[in-house]
């Protein structure tokens, strides 16, 4: 309890939490996105994830092996994600197109069960692929750091959120702004209804896809930069703390599952200066019971009926 | 009765199924450019499905379907619309979460010019001022009779050459029902073709032209509605008596 | 009564046709390997999966061995890697696989104390050889199994040569991280209990969640504290991170681990410039000849591929000694003089000289702490005087 009335430690706390809730909520985008509009959860959002950040990873070792990287480090920053999010999004692309689309009318635990083996196929094949060895992302910027007293706050966790806000209001503005990311609604409330608008069903399902694959690889590089290593099992836990944080937001909700990732990432920081912090993973499931005990739809759930 | 020039829609012999039951059984029908067609018949007679095929929603096992001279069987429900069809399904369908606006925008998702669009949006509101007023509001909170004007007002955005309507009188008040058949025979008046699907046989048969009467999965009576409303079997079936 | 004796008699009169053939007695009956088939050494540990690195590097040490061997008494030696996912329930569903093959001599393995424990009781059924290269928890050898060996060290051994080297440093300020599992915990434990021995006190003591990357919330508590020094029990994964992440909260304590954390790639590639005066606790450093023929091969050697690369050839050993060759060409092996041959072995191995006590731990001194220290520009694990 003496931490939390520590002003100090407790805006430290806030901003750890900020960082890794920015980050959850990136990938809690790409469940719910897809959530809402094939009522289906993409368990292997977590290695779509993986693999933005082992795209990042390459091209970054690339640039920073031939010297690239140290006379144009920001271009290269951007390069790592741009690779990032088209190889995501080219196999977010892909999966739809291959181990969902098929399912589309079976019963709904077969594109679950479906999900499961992609998720479980693909960090196996990134084993192989690295040998299961961890990777190290190559430090191209210098960690600076803002020390004010005894707090000092890394510019890669300002960057962080900055960027995750950035992200998610790019994607606000496109999903309620332009005219696909309104047909993407549609198709979410009715998909018949949405084609015989004339709108193209498979297409707007492939880019939602696409975009949620995108947000995950951006997520993927940042994860890549701030904490440099990444293995073929590092999808796992974030993509189940994400889950979580789509859960808590109201999954098919995306203003939710921007506020629930970070809304668990706070609770997880604020939460080891109350209880020692082997609970941290009990705080975040201990949330996520709680909300749907007390708001089974999420704390930002659907209230709109649909009057006959 | 079917003139020399081929007809706009023609629908031949067509089977559909609809899971593993045989919902269609061979139906045929015909629409002519600027008529509007009734299309009655009781619960599961295969109503919705026939539409639904034609709209591309469902695919025919057998059989053909013509708009224009083309093909439908095989293509799917989008490119149905561009070729100028358009559905307003039983139900409404309405998109709930969207506002009024973007329910309109999403009707005229495949056409191309801001300005063509515009002008088409103020012409509906014109049709429908209840929707102007309320164009910013989420379709969800509108009444149902609102509803339905909108599910009509977004199905008229895709410039339809044939508009079909599924049961546009479904849990409606009488006075709101009156309101909008007008609206549907002022559509017809303006030049669209229509297919209604109506459960309200009366009504239909003020309003359409030509008739045709649907009996678990078959056509059972095709004629003008004039003859149809006199039809004995008809006034026992659908009219009450 | 009678008829029972009469049996008794056929069945001596039968079994004295049986041992001479054989040439020898064993109460645990033998392997027999036909003529023209290969031998096979088990592997079980962990190959893919979150630790799928320390498991491969595991398997690359036995590898080389068996390579290196190629055939004994003129049967080939194959290696058969099974992936135990670290695991109790897969363990033992690959030891009992493993002990059911009858051309099978006995396992290295396996990696994880979790998955060794359940497998042990399990070759002990068959009494099938196990020689583990990294599971280290004490209770493995404390529960009378006697197929059951180790080429590593056990934790107590370990978490007491770290305390000795915390107290003799006169470091007051502890606090302890585990990563809540079995290993983690009981290195964690012990440390503190020795610490406590010596009076000294543990500020706290926190578990984190394996494959979890982000301490920092953890770690901006801890700073709160000011400690000296933080011990972790835990593997290279997490231990690196931690290390990364205390110097970005700005911790300044030393940080001391375990032989999880004995990696050069895993840990002092992946942290840079954070791990430098890092202390983690390993075996003396492996013959220097042998790293450079492994990683001629596998590329950087990790942490358990020496300990891999002993067990195997201890096995390998212990059958060509204990094999006989029939005339039909088959071998012979007996299962106990196997495990006699190997309980009672003075081996001299890459990790130094290998006797097992009665427990079927190694015998003397084996763990030792090192440093990570950079020099000319390169960084690495220094070993520290005893």
């Amino acid at each position: 309890m003496e931490y939390l009335l520590n002003p100090e430690i407790l805006t430290a706390q806030i901003i750890n939490g900020l960082t890794i809730g920015g980050i959850y909520a990136l990938i809690a985008l790409g469940y719910t996105l897809v959530y809402g509009i094939l009522f289906m959860i993409n368990f292997a959002h977590g290695e779509i994830f993986m693999f933005g950040s082992f795209g990042g990873f390459a091209v970054l070792t690339l640039l920073s092996n031939n010297g690239f990287s140290t006379t144009h480090p920001t271009l290269s920053i951007l390069c790592a994600f741009a690779a990032a999010i088209l190889i995501s999004s080219a196999l977010g692309a892909i999966l739809e197109r291959v181990a969902y689309r098929p399912l589309r009318d079976a019963p709904r635990l077969s594109p679950l069960i479906s999900a499961i083996g992609v998720s479980i196929f693909l960090q196996n094949a990134m084993m192989l692929f690295t040998r299961g060895r961890m990777q190290v992302y190559p430090d191209i910027i210098p960690e600076n750091f803002i020390e004010i007293g005894w707090l000092s706050i890394s510019c890669f966790q300002i960057s962080i959120i900055l960027g995750c806000l950035l992200l998610m209001t790019g994607l606000y503005i496109f999903i309620y702004k332009t005219k696909t990311g309104k047909a993407m609604r549609a198709v979410a409330e009715n998909r018949e209804a949405a084609s015989l608008m004339g709108i193209d069903v498979n297409r707007i399902i492939t880019i939602t896809f696409i975009i949620g694959s995108a947000l995950a690889a951006a997520a993927g590089v940042m994860v890549g930069i701030y904490y440099t290593q990444i293995n073929h099992m590092m999808g796992f836990i974030p993509g189940i703390k994400a889950f979580t944080a789509a859960v808590l937001g109201g999954i098919g909700n995306v203003p939710g599952a921007m506020l629930g990732g970070f809304f668990l990432g706070l609770a997880e920081a604020l939460g080891v200066l109350v209880m020692p912090a082997q609970y941290k993973d009990l705080i975040a499931f201990g949330l996520l019971i709680l909300v749907l005990i007390i708001r089974p739809k999420g704390i930002m759930g659907e209230v709109v009926s649909e009057r006959v | 009765m079917i003139s020399q020039k081929q007809p706009f829609l023609d629908v031949q012999e067509i089977h559909t199924y609809y899971g593993k039951i045989h919902a269609l059984k061979g139906i045929s029908i015909t629409i002519n450019k600027g008529e509007m067609v009734t299309l009655i018949g009781s619960n599961g007679a295969g109503k919705t499905t026939l539409l639904n095929t034609i709209s591309g929603l469902l695919k025919p096992q057998k059989g053909q379907i013509k708009f224009e001279g083309t093909h439908l069987e095989h293509l799917p429900a989008h490119k149905i619309v561009s070729l100028g069809i358009a559905q307003v399904p039983e139900g409404r369908k309405i998109f709930s979460r969207l506002t009024i606006m973007e329910n309109l925008e999403m009707g005229a998702f495949i056409r191309k010019g801001r300005r063509a669009i515009a002008q088409d949006m103020e012409q509906i509101y014109d049709l429908f001022p209840r929707l102007k007023e309320r164009r910013k509001q989420v379709a969800g909170t509108l009444s149902g009779g609102e509803q339905q004007m909108l599910a009509i007002a977004r199905a008229l955005m895709t410039r339809p050459k044939l508009l079909i309507l599924d049961e546009p009188s479904m849990g409606l008040a009488p006075l709101l029902i009156e309101n909008i058949f007008l609206t549907i025979k002022k559509i017809n008046q303006e030049g669209a073709t229509i297919l209604l699907v109506e459960q309200n046989a009366l009504l239909a048969f003020n309003i359409a032209c030509r008739g045709y009467v649907l009996q678990s999965g078959k056509i059972a009576l095709e004629d003008n509605c004039d003859n149809l409303s006199q039809n004995k079997m008809i006034k026992e079936l659908y009219l009450g008596g | 009564m009678k008829n029972k004796y009469q049996w008794y008699c056929l069945l001596v009169i039968m079994s004295l046709f049986f041992i001479p053939l054989s040439g020898y007695a064993d109460e645990w009956g033998f392997i027999t390997i036909p003529n023209g088939k290969p031998i096979r050494i088990g592997l079980g540990s962990m190959l893919s999966g979150d630790y799928a690195s320390m498991g491969i590097d595991i398997k690359n040490g036995a590898e080389m061995a068996v390579l290196e061997k190629k055939s004994i008494l003129g049967h080939p030696v194959i290696l058969q890697a099974e992936d135990d996912g670290c695991g109790g329930p897969t363990s033992v569903a690959i030891a009992e696989k493993m002990c059911n093959n009858p051309l099978l001599v006995g396992v290295v393995g396996y990696m994880c104390s979790g998955g060794s424990k359940p497998a042990s009781d399990v070759h002990n059924k068959y009494k099938v050889l196990m020689i583990s290269p990294s599971s280290t928890a004490m209770e493995l050898t404390s529960r009378g199994i006697p197929v059951f060996f180790r080429t590593c060290w056990n934790d107590a051994t370990q978490a007491r040569c770290a305390a000795d080297f915390v107290i003799k440093k006169k470091w007051k300020k502890i606090v302890v991280l585990h990563d809540k599992s079995d290993y983690g915990q009981s290195l964690a434990h012990d440390f503190t209990n020795h610490i406590s021995k010596n009076g000294l006190k543990i500020l706290a003591t926190e578990g984190l969640t394996r494959g979890d990357k982000d301490f920092a919330p953890i770690l901006t508590k801890i700073k709160f504290m000011r400690p000296e020094l933080i011990y972790f029990g835990g593997m290279a994964a997490e231990g690196v991170l931690l290390a990364r992440q205390m110097k970005r909260v700005g911790i300044r304590a030393y940080f001391m681990s375990d032989d999880g954390c004995y990696t050069a790639k895993d840990f002092i590639q992946a942290g840079g410039r954070a791990t430098n005066g890092c202390y983690v606790t390993y075996a003396k450093k492996p013959d220097a000849q042998w790293v450079k023929r492994f990683e001629s091969c596998y590329g950087p050697c990790q942490t358990f591929s020496p300990q891999a690369y002993d067990a195997t050839n201890i096995l390998l050993e212990a059958v060509t000694q204990v094999a006989k060759k029939q005339t039909d060409g088959s071998l012979i092996i007996g299962k106990k003089a196997l495990r006699d041959k190997v309980a009672g072995i003075q081996y001299k191995g890459i990790t130094g000289k290998i006797a097992f006590n009665s427990h079927g731990d190694r015998t003397g001194s084996v763990v030792v702490i090192y440093k990570v220290v950079e020099e000319n520009g390169k960084r690495f694990f220094k070993q520290l005087p005893l």
